[in-house]
């Protein structure tokens, strides 16, 4: 099977750390990028340099409070890009604000998950983030 | 429509009417009268001809008798008469052609006649020329020549014809007249007639409006008996008026006067103005308005009595200031009409002395200059409390989600190395760290209610009753549990909130359930500004003591060992009830079950 390659854009190290655990559990084949903020995670999808030989992501986990602009910034430049708003973004934020809630949709998130803060839950709900949009989705390939 | 129009019979109408009448019958009379003359003048006329036609056959005759009678006697005095009557006879002859001028068939005959005439008498002259001479036998036969001539018997002849001609004329002329004269007299009877008709009209026309007159002078009469009537009672009633007049004047609360309004002197001051003012009514005449006014507002005061004067009406003014005797300065509001006082144009003023009003209105614009400024400063403080609330809870949870998270991690990576001790210490962490994030959550949500989150609108709390049951059923069933809901109203508030209190509600009631299933009623009843609700459990109850202590934030009555809860429920509750403007209390024994009470309003 091919290899997945997953974007998290968080700024906690804890979080990074916790979700790349969870996801080394999983059954799929997957390499991982970490941009720390909404601005690099941009230059890291439009390969500005230094990220010219990265290639695409086929899923983003994105965080809202990050620094430099933040993640329902990013959703949007990222919706409104024709190369980029076929990419599944899964907002994966600390927040269950109903403001922050409506304003991902709004933005066209593929979907939004508050972080539990339970482990075995949160490791069960990256898990099923996986499964769901790798496994079970069907998506466009990506040039 | 055009309305047709008539020409209505006026007696002056009616009168130049009759006048043109009598005018036209005078005038018809008197061209009758220059007819009948005209035709008198024609008889006579006529009579004439016949007497000369008579005197030319008379004088023709004579003379053929008297030559004649020389031709059979010889007696030449039979022939003295000859010339005189021969001259006679022409003469005759032309009056009756003059007097014929007019007819040219007569005239034609009358020539013929003297044609005749003039040779009989050259006949007759021959004869007695030729008689004279001796031959007799001639002069015979010149006379019957005459005879075989029928001069004479020609002459008769044409003479009757003159006088048939003259009588058929005169006739004629007669009966035209005749018929003129009756037709005239058909016009004269007509006028006759339409003169008595007019006058009978103008008459009886003029005696109507005679009588129409009467009649309005009558009701003329009437009517000024009733203005009498009238103008002397309202005579009495405005006596009366006046006295009530004068006693609101005098007696009224408010100070009045009466100035006059050229010299601005107090005329009248009442009861109210000498207290008031304090200057006694003597003082007050001897003043004038200008004396009870601070010196500043004197220009003023002037600029107005000259707009006044010129303007009239009524004024209302509530700028001015008055000194009381004791040097008092107040503010006042004056109406002043025109009136008339005596022979002097004055005018009446009242006055409202509003010194007060207007310090009470400075302090209640004050009063809400600070509260405006209060509440701004109250919904900033709010905007910044959520905004406080919301990073709070955020940014508190990621630590907190760290420390729980990284603990497991801990006890699930290195199972079998740590000890039950470092277990259960790691248990505790994450117990904490749990309580510690729905501290938080309820944190945020009691910060949250009032500020204007989700809006008013009519919510049906049958449909949020049903709501509320629905998330408790599987807790109920595994409780053995039950709830009764009665009949629930409609009322005004934030359907969100609503729902929100009464799941707090009923989530307690079934909390604090003792040894008996729990049992919860809902109900609602109509109260003077709203509704009021109850929820009534059969719980372990509640001692009167912390009946005020519940509605408090964190105040627990409970070890948590023994009911979880953060302490935020029942003060979120309150922050609800007291949002829609109502209040919340709770009736309860201990071990007997509690019962909830709240008020919604209705009506603000």
């Amino acid at each position: 099977m091919q290899e997945i390659h997953i974007l998290l854009v968080d700024d906690n190290e804890g979080d990074i750390l916790l979700t790349k655990e969870a996801l080394e559990e999983a059954r799929i084949v997957n390499r991982i990028s970490v941009a720390y903020d909404g601005v690099q995670a941009l230059s890291f999808l439009k390969k500005d340099p230094p990220f010219i030989h990265e290639e695409s992501p086929d899923l983003i986990l994105l965080d809202i409070n990050l620094p430099r602009m933040d993640g329902t910034e990013l959703l949007s430049i990222i919706k409104r890009d024709p190369d980029l708003r076929r990419i599944p973004v899964i907002m994966l934020t600390t927040s269950s604000s109903e403001r922050d809630i409506l304003t991902s949709y709004d933005n066209h998130a593929n979907c939004y998950i508050t972080k539990p803060v339970d482990l075995e839950r949160f490791m069960d709900v990256v898990r099923t983030i996986e499964d769901f949009w790798i496994s079970i989705v069907k998506l466009p390939k990506i040039a | 429509m055009k309305e047709k129009q008539t020409i209505e019979i006026t007696p002056v109408r009616g009168l130049i009417a009759v006048t043109i009448c009598v005018l036209a019958f005078v005038l018809i009379s008197f061209w009758q009268n220059r007819r009948v003359e005209d035709t008198t003048a024609l008889v006579r006329h006529t009579n004439q001809v016949l007497r000369v036609v008579e005197d030319v056959l008379d004088l023709n005759l004579r003379h053929e008798l008297g030559v004649k009678s020389f031709l059979l006697t010889g007696v030449s005095t039979s022939l003295d008469s000859s010339a005189e009557l021969t001259s006679r006879l022409h003469k005759r002859l032309a009056d009756i052609k003059q007097l014929t001028s007019d007819n040219p068939i007569q005239q034609r005959r009358i020539d013929t006649l003297i044609q005749y005439a003039d040779a009989n008498q050259a006949l007759l002259d021959s004869a007695i020329l030729l008689s004279q001479r001796g031959d007799i036998t001639g002069a015979g036969r010149m006379i019957s020549k005459d005879a075989a001539a029928g001069y004479s018997y020609q002459i008769e002849q044409l003479a009757d014809r003159l006088r048939t001609e003259e009588s058929r004329l005169l006739d004629a002329r007669r009966q035209d007249n005749r018929l003129r004269a009756s037709e005239l007299q058909y016009v004269l009877w007509g006028l006759i007639a339409a003169t008595i008709l007019l006058v009978f009209i103008v008459v009886r026309k003029i005696r109507a409006d005679m009588a129409q007159e009467r009649r309005l002078k009558t009701q003329l009469n009437q009517f000024n008996k009733a203005l009498e009537e009238t103008v002397r009672s309202q005579t009495s009633v405005l006596t009366a008026s006046e006295e009530k007049y004068r006693a609101l004047f005098f007696k009224s609360p408010l100070p009045k006067w009466i100035y006059d309004q050229n010299t601005l002197q107090f005329l009248e001051v009442n009861e109210a103005a000498i207290q008031h003012y304090g200057y006694s009514q003597d003082e007050f005449k001897n003043m004038t308005i200008r004396d009870i006014r601070p010196s500043e507002d004197i220009p003023r005061l002037m600029e107005d009595v000259e707009d006044i004067r010129s303007s009239g009406g009524t004024y209302v003014d509530n700028n001015w200031r008055h000194i009381k005797k004791n040097g008092e300065i107040i503010d006042v509001e004056l109406t002043a009409h025109a009136i008339e006082y005596g022979q002097r144009k004055a005018r009446m003023v009242i006055v409202n002395d509003i010194t007060e009003r207007r310090r009470s209105d400075e302090l209640l614009k004050r009063l809400n200059v600070d509260l405006q400024k209060r509440a701004t400063e109250l919904a900033a403080s709010n905007a910044e409390l959520e905004r406080f609330a919301y990073i709070a809870s955020h940014d508190l949870q990621e630590p907190l989600r760290m420390v729980s998270s990284f603990l497991q991690l801990l006890q699930k990576k290195y199972y079998g190395s740590l000890d039950e001790k470092a277990n259960q210490y790691i248990r505790y962490a994450v117990d904490g760290s749990e309580r510690m994030k729905a501290l938080i959550l309820d944190l945020l949500e009691y910060s949250r209610v009032g500020t204007g989150r989700g809006t008013f609108g009519s919510v049906s709390m049958c449909e949020v009753m049903n709501g509320v049951s629905d998330i408790f059923n599987d807790k109920i069933a595994a409780s053995r549990g039950r709830i009764d809901i009665g009949e629930m109203p409609v009322v005004m508030g934030d359907k969100v909130q609503l729902t929100q209190l009464m799941q707090n509600l009923i989530s307690n009631a079934l909390k604090y359930h003792g040894e008996d299933p729990p049992h919860v009623r809902v109900m609602a009843k109509e109260v003077s500004r709203g509704w009021q609700f109850s929820v009534k459990d059969n719980g372990i109850g509640i001692d009167s003591q912390f009946f005020d202590k519940i509605f408090i934030i964190f105040q627990r009555l409970h070890n948590k060992s023994d009911y979880s809860g953060t302490g935020i429920g029942l003060a979120i509750c309150k922050k609800i009830v007291e949002r829609h403007g109502g209040r919340i209390w709770v009736e309860s024994t201990s071990g007997a079950g509690s019962t909830f009470h709240f008020t919604i309003v209705t009506q603000s």
